[in-house]
């Protein structure tokens, strides 16, 4: 138990200063000044049946066996070099990272380049809070990644630094590189269901989610976002391999509708700002104009996306302290 | 960190088998017959788990199949054989675990298993095909090695290999690196090889039709390199044993007189140095050309009375020592009334006809010795006839050979010389060895084979001590200046255990300069890889001058990294650098300017903040700078990134660049 914590601050420790070693970038190429690599167990291992060999060669005086632990010692020198340039060249660009609700995993776009010369394999991606990523790099000279992390909270996710790293081609050694990248995606506040529409609303907002659908106009698509309708889904957009859209209306109509902070004061603030998300999700659904008032703040009620994104952001960065909420200024 | 349990593609399963059946197949050369089969079958079992058509065994059944291995493994092998034991208990055991590979973690002690069973194959035997079956093994391992680090969704069969041959062959230099100047050391402990069976050979006794058996063979016996030019071939006698007893049919060596020194000896000629490599014998004499000076430098290795070489521990491997000798010289001018007695002993009830034959013939010579010993050889010229398949000889042999067959191999003619001389009470013994050898031009050595074999006849003459006399040479000369292969070729007994015999088809021309060749290399082999330890002082000492831990370690690293940084330009050295985005580019000069200005950037620092930052320090940029930044954002997630915004973007940075 103690030693297990000693380690991870050291690992923590050795991690701070490699990080220092090389700050936060959008685009980062790898090399010597990055890449760190040491033996696997598995190379440990290598290594004993190095030695067992060595001790036969010595024992029966045998000089063949002395040649067949040379060579493989040579190959696991020169396996290192391979497990090396398995990361190096490799140019790695944060691209963006993607909004999702507190709970659920944040996604972040990477770019990856590889020299027209070289191909990569079997690197593994990971944030420190997520699930790694296994990544073959032998067809197209540039792909783009995307690599989850958990979000407990609302506010801002930063996913820490990027960890990339490599035991290929023969698992004797692990290369690894940390990447700071300054990446980070909004976590909006997990919807909380339940609680009526404000009072403001009612009458107007009975059924709204279905009324308005087929009526009204299409009016383009706009980019899919975690929380919208799986309705909305352009379809024939996706199968023709163009990625998720959604379609956008435009409403006829101008029923307007407010959420309110003080429409549930049972609730406490993450509470309160959870349902205000589970209601900001559900009328995004709708053509229904809304509007947000906010203590201090108020967001007249407009329909689409921008509304949507604009009122979820709001709800995120509701009381964050000062570094947190900066960008939104 | 904990890794979670990896499953491996099916690629790599079909790897694991090529690479068991590649370690396996050396050891075919002396495995008991059932284990190869034992391994077939448990191939076969995996071939039809990983086509789908069985499912992986019950524990019961897996139990069961270490139980009969184990009941095999007992009645097989005993406590002698405790090496092969060993081994074929890694061979049943990889076999085993063919049965269960599923994750990365059996496959690795497989393949781990594997590597050092693949070497093992060196207790064993050492030819150079063997070296190469095993580099192949090797070879196929590392691509098991590298297949089980695939991606388990990939299924290419073929990229282990070119990843294997891709750090295997810059590992050759490597490895020869490490071989030529890594110290050889004595061994830890002691181990024991496995003793196979006899070989073919001399042997202490000998009665008529033992020489002529060997004649059967094309077998190595031993190989000499000389330091200067070769003696010429009427002077290649190679001494092995002196059969001093006679006991009426065979010839026997006395029992050994290790207290006595050996008789003396006056050199009339420059010695000759040489080295001889001796192929395993399972027995103890040794070799040396007549007349070995002394025991020279060789471990374990005494001079006996009779001036021929033993070991003390029976050849159990092959052996290289080196002597001295020389060709002319004087040995044992006094004889001991009991050496006398010993020497001219003979049962008195054998061979009675030719005792009566002596005796006439010792008086006609006058009892001369001289005059006598030339009768007995001009008989034999006249006479007889040399053959490679004397009629049997039983009871009374000599009697038979001289009066009624008038045929035989050297150990008749020398027997039947030496008890000719004994009955005239002239001392005399039987010398066996080997005589003549085949000159390799190509590495300059002498190769002596089992039909090499020979006996000849040592008589002591008052003021000349013992001199060599061959009674084959007067009936043979040819046998003696050219080899017994030119006088026998066609002849059925002879080679006739080696029907297939290279040597049948290789007498001459271009066939004989190839087998020659062949030898040569060979011999470069057993002499400077095998045996490297005997060479590797005086090789290394006349490439590096003194030899100082300083100039092997240089000797080791100079050579070393130059092949690392060959195969590091291999592998990274095409890198074509991918084309930076300006807009990258143009920031990355801004905070490098800025850096340098005295306000860097923190590691965690998002590039937002730090505009903040920056903008407090510096109110004049503080518009672009918020732009700048607030642009970044937008392009970065995704809501802004047009080509318009992008240069856009890009002024703003120059804008900054600028105004610093």
């Amino acid at each position: 138990m103690k030693i297990g914590h000693w380690t991870s601050g050291l690992r923590h420790r050795i991690q701070a200063w490699a990080l220092r070693r090389s700050p936060a970038s959008r685009s980062v190429t790898l090399t010597q000044k990055r890449i760190y690599i040491l033996p696997t167990l598995s190379g440990m291992m290598f290594l004993l049946l190095l030695f067992l060999l060595l001790l036969l060669a010595i024992n029966y005086q045998n000089n063949l066996a002395y040649a067949a632990t040379f060579l493989l010692g040579g190959m696991f020198i020169v396996s290192i070099l391979h497990t090396y340039s398995n990361l190096a060249g490799l140019r790695i660009t944060a691209v963006s990272g993607h909004p999702c609700f507190a709970g659920e995993m944040a996604g972040f776009t990477l770019k990856l380049q590889r020299p027209e010369k070289r191909v990569y394999e079997q690197l593994d991606f990971s944030w420190q809070e997520g699930p790694p990523l296994m990544l073959d790099m032998t067809g197209d000279t540039q792909v783009q990644i995307e690599l989850a992390c958990h979000a407990p909270s609302r506010g801002w996710c930063q996913p820490g630094p990027l960890r990339i790293q490599t035991r290929y081609p023969f698992g004797l050694f692990r290369a690894w590189t940390w990447i700071n990248t300054d990446l980070r995606a909004l976590v909006y506040p997990r919807p909380l269901p339940g609680g009526d529409l404000p009072p403001v609303a009612s009458g107007e907002g009975e059924g709204l989610e279905m009324r308005h659908e087929g009526s009204d106009d299409f009016s383009g698509l706009t980019r899919f976002e975690p929380g919208m309708s799986p309705r909305r889904v352009a379809w024939k957009v996706f199968a023709r391999g163009q990625g998720m859209h959604a379609s956008e209306y435009v409403a006829h109509h101008d029923r307007k509708l407010w959420l309110d902070w003080d429409g549930w004061p049972a609730l406490n603030v993450e509470q309160r700002l959870s349902r205000l998300s589970y209601w900001v999700v559900r009328l995004a659904h709708t053509n229904q104009p809304y509007g947000l008032r906010l203590p201090g703040k108020v967001y007249p009620p407009a329909t689409g996306d921008a509304q949507r994104q604009r009122l979820l952001q709001a709800l995120a960065l509701f009381r964050l302290p000062e570094t947190q909420v900066e960008a939104e200024r | 960190m904990k890794q979670p349990v990896q499953q491996i593609s099916r690629a790599a399963v079909v790897w694991q088998l090529v690479a068991f059946v590649a370690v396996v197949v050396p050891h075919l050369i002396w495995m008991p017959f059932w284990i190869p089969l034992f391994c077939l079958a448990m191939i076969a079992c995996r071939l039809m788990i990983h086509s789908g058509r069985w499912s992986f065994p019950h524990w019961s059944i897996k139990l069961l199949l270490m139980l009969i291995t184990a009941a095999g493994l007992l009645l097989t092998f005993d406590k002698q054989s405790l090496l092969s034991g060993t081994v074929s208990l890694l061979v049943l055991g990889l076999s085993l675990k063919l049965l269960e590979i599923y994750h990365r973690r059996d496959a690795l002690v497989l393949i781990y298993v594997a590597y050092f069973v693949a070497t093992t194959i060196f207790l064993f035997e050492q030819e150079m095909w063997v070296a190469l079956l095993c580099f192949i093994a090797i070879l196929l391992v590392t691509a098991a090695l590298n297949s089980v680090w695939q991606d388990p969704q990939r299924i290419d069969y073929k990229r282990p290999l070119v990843q294997s041959c891709r750090v295997l062959f810059p590992a050759i230099p490597l490895m020869l690196l490490l071989f030529l100047l890594f110290p050889r050391i004595e061994p830890l402990w002691s181990v024991q090889l496995d003793r196979s069976a006899a070989v073919t050979g001399l042997s202490d006794t000998m009665a008529p039709g033992d020489i002529s058996q060997l004649t059967r063979s094309g077998a190595m016996a031993f190989r000499v390199v000389f330091d200067g030019e070769p003696p010429p071939p009427a002077q290649r006698y190679w001494r092995a044993m002196v059969y001093s007893q006679f006991d009426g049919r065979q010839w026997s060596q006395a029992s050994l007189q290790s207290s006595q020194s050996a008789e003396s000896l006056i050199t009339l000629s420059e010695p000759l140095e040489y080295q001889i490599i001796q192929e395993r014998t399972g027995r103890n004499w040794m070799f040396a050309l007549d007349m070995p000076v002394s025991s020279g430098q060789v471990t374990d290795g005494v001079l006996t009375r009779t001036r021929t070489l033993e070991s003390k521990s029976t050849i159990e491997s092959r052996l290289h020592y080196r002597l001295q000798s020389s060709t002319a010289y004087q040995l044992g001018a006094d004889l001991s009334g009991d050496e006398r007695a010993r020497y001219t002993r003979i049962p008195a009830s054998s061979n009675p006809r030719t005792q009566a034959l002596s005796e006439q013939l010792w008086q006609d010579a006058g009892q001369q010795p001289d005059r006598y010993i030339d009768a007995l050889l001009g008989l034999f010229n006249r006479e007889f006839t040399y053959t490679l398949q004397p009629p049997r000889m039983e009871q009374h042999s000599i009697d038979q050979f001289m009066l009624e067959h008038q045929r035989g191999f050297c150990e008749h003619f020398a027997g039947a010389f030496a008890f000719m001389l004994r009955a005239a009470g002239i001392p005399a013994r039987v010398v066996g060895g080997y005589q003549g050898g085949e000159w390799n031009p190509y590495q300059g050595y002498l190769l002596l084979r089992q039909y090499d074999a020979h006996a000849w006849t040592e008589v002591w003459l008052e003021g000349e001590g013992w001199v060599r006399i061959d009674p084959t040479a007067a009936v043979a000369p040819q046998r003696i200046e050219q080899s017994l292969d030119s006088l026998f070729a066609d002849d059925p007994g002879f080679l006739a255990d080696n029907p297939v015999s290279a040597l049948r088809v290789t007498r001459s021309g271009v066939m004989l300069q190839l087998r020659l060749y062949y030898e040569g290399a060979n011999f470069a082999w057993h002499r400077w890889v095998l045996h490297y330890q005997g060479e590797q002082e005086q090789l290394l000492r006349n490439w590096l001058g003194e030899l100082s831990p300083l100039r092997m370690i240089l000797a080791l690293m100079l050579p070393a990294s130059f092949v690392l940084g060959w195969v590091a330009w291999m592998q990274l050295g095409q890198t074509a650098t991918i084309r930076r985005d300006p807009v990258d580019r143009a920031l990355h000069r801004l905070l490098k300017r800025l850096a340098k200005k005295g306000i860097p950037r923190h590691p965690e620092e998002s590039l937002q903040a730090y505009c903040a930052r920056l903008a407090q320090e510096r109110p004049d940029l503080s518009k672009p700078l918020r732009q700048m930044a607030l642009l970044d954002e937008q392009q970065r997630y995704g809501q802004n990134s047009s080509p318009e915004h992008r240069r856009e973007l890009l002024e703003l940075i120059r804008a900054c660049h600028r105004s610093l």
